[in-house]
């Protein structure tokens, strides 16, 4: 089936921009404008538009407490002062020794067996979600692990295992929901091995990690699952 | 006196310092809690929504790129779709789309800082909706607001689906028009 053309996107652009538009016609028309910049300019636009209604909302004294309970929320979710930050910098460095040396050995185990023993590892410490996703380089071969864990506080930790590779690399997210890119450390690769850890606060569902070269090049990358 | 840019406020955000918190949510609280009001109509959904839009404003605050509009702008869409999952789950019908444009300019009560910072542009959006044909504002605040798709306009205004969709998409297009173009190439034909 031949995609929408552009006067059928344009057509569709305002339910677009306003998050109305609906399966088919919705996924045919986002799959032009990925190649289309005209018509992806268009459409951001309209979105730049339909998000500043938005402010036409009456604004509202919200209840009593709001404020501090906003705080408690948003604080809640990550380290707060420095004696949980310093608990978090340790598990980090306890489960990386651990993963690490975990990783080191699995090269003949499945995943599967792997990802029990790196839940045994952190049972106790929290309550929260481990994921393991296998970190590939451009041509699809695989070069290592991403490893995070969804808790209280969120973090990643990356292993690479590449048959090449040197020299310090861009460690970059992109969240799913977002288009920005971020980069959040760095990693130094010899003989195509390294390793590198940090909390982050981004959302880990989807989230997309690549490490670029010195020169740019996405060497390596990973999404981490949706579920 | 001196205020901190809403991007500033945002960087103090994302390090979670408790007192960064508490400014970027004492800046932000009034319009995202109103917006949350409008859409879910329950004052205590409203705060849940409230509440959750900071947390998830503080989780993608790294994220945030100036190029792809304000930082108000920014949140209250993030609000805009948590209040629709929202209103979905909880099966609330809409308030009435003139409702919400009758209730004033959203500078109404707020203090000298944030009057100052919402600037003349939502007063001039205002006015360039209010001018729209009644239908056409009531498709654009049924659609921009609830999220209400063309299918649902059509059917809660009795008009058929090629009539709901002309309506918002001759909206939108005045709405452009009215804060001018910004490229022949990228327009509405």
């Amino acid at each position: 089936m031949n995609g929408p053309t552009c006067d059928e996107v344009r057509e569709l652009a305002p339910e677009l921009a306003l998050g109305i538009a609906a399966g088919e016609e919705r996924a045919r028309a986002l799959a032009h404008i990925a190649t289309c910049t005209e018509c992806r300019t268009l459409v951001d636009e309209l979105s730049r538009e339909a998000d500043s209604l938005l402010q036409l909302a009456p604004q509202k004294e919200p209840p009593i407490g709001f404020e501090a309970r906003a705080v408690r929320r948003v604080g809640g979710i990550r380290p707060r002062h420095r004696l949980r930050v310093a608990a978090a910098v340790a598990s980090i460095v306890l489960v990386s020794v651990g993963l690490t040396a975990l990783v080191t050995e699995s090269a003949t185990r499945r995943d599967r067996d792997l990802a029990n023993r790196y839940l045994a590892l952190l049972e106790g410490r929290s309550s929260g979600e481990l994921f393991a996703t296998p970190l590939l380089t451009a041509d699809g071969a695989r070069a290592g692990q991403v490893f995070a864990y969804e808790g209280t506080s969120n973090w990643i930790f990356i292993v690479v295992q590449a048959r090449s590779g040197r020299g310090v690399h861009d460690v970059v997210f992109t969240p799913r929901t977002l288009a920005a890119s971020s980069t959040a450390g760095r990693i130094r690769l010899v003989d195509g091995r390294g390793s590198w850890g940090s909390t982050t606060g981004l959302d880990l569902r989807g989230l997309h990690v690549q490490l670029f070269d010195d020169k740019g090049k996405p060497d390596f990358e990973a999404i981490l699952p949706l579920h | 006196m001196w205020a901190a840019s809403d991007e500033a406020l945002l960087a103090g955000l994302a390090t979670g310092d408790a007192e960064a918190i508490a400014a970027f949510v004492r800046r932000f609280q009034r319009r995202v809690f109103g917006l949350a009001l409008v859409i879910v109509g329950d004052p205590g959904a409203a705060e849940d929504v409230a509440q959750e839009t900071f947390a998830r404003a503080w989780r993608h605050a790294q994220a945030y790129d100036v190029r792809r509009g304000p930082v108000a702008a920014w949140l209250l869409a993030i609000t805009r779709n948590l209040a629709i999952d929202a209103t979905r789950l909880r099966r609330a019908e809409p308030k009435d789309p003139e409702e919400i444009l009758a209730l004033g300019l959203p500078e109404q009560g707020a203090g000298p800082d944030e009057r100052a910072m919402i600037g003349d542009d939502v007063a001039r959006l205002k006015r360039a909706i209010m001018e729209l044909p009644i239908d056409q504002r009531r498709a654009l605040v049924l659609a921009a607001f609830y999220g209400r798709t063309a299918r649902e306009i059509s059917d809660s205004e009795h008009v058929p689906l090629g009539t709901a969709k002309t309506r918002i998409r001759a909206a939108m297009l005045k709405l452009r028009s009215s804060f001018g173009v910004k490229g022949e190439r990228t327009d509405l034909r």
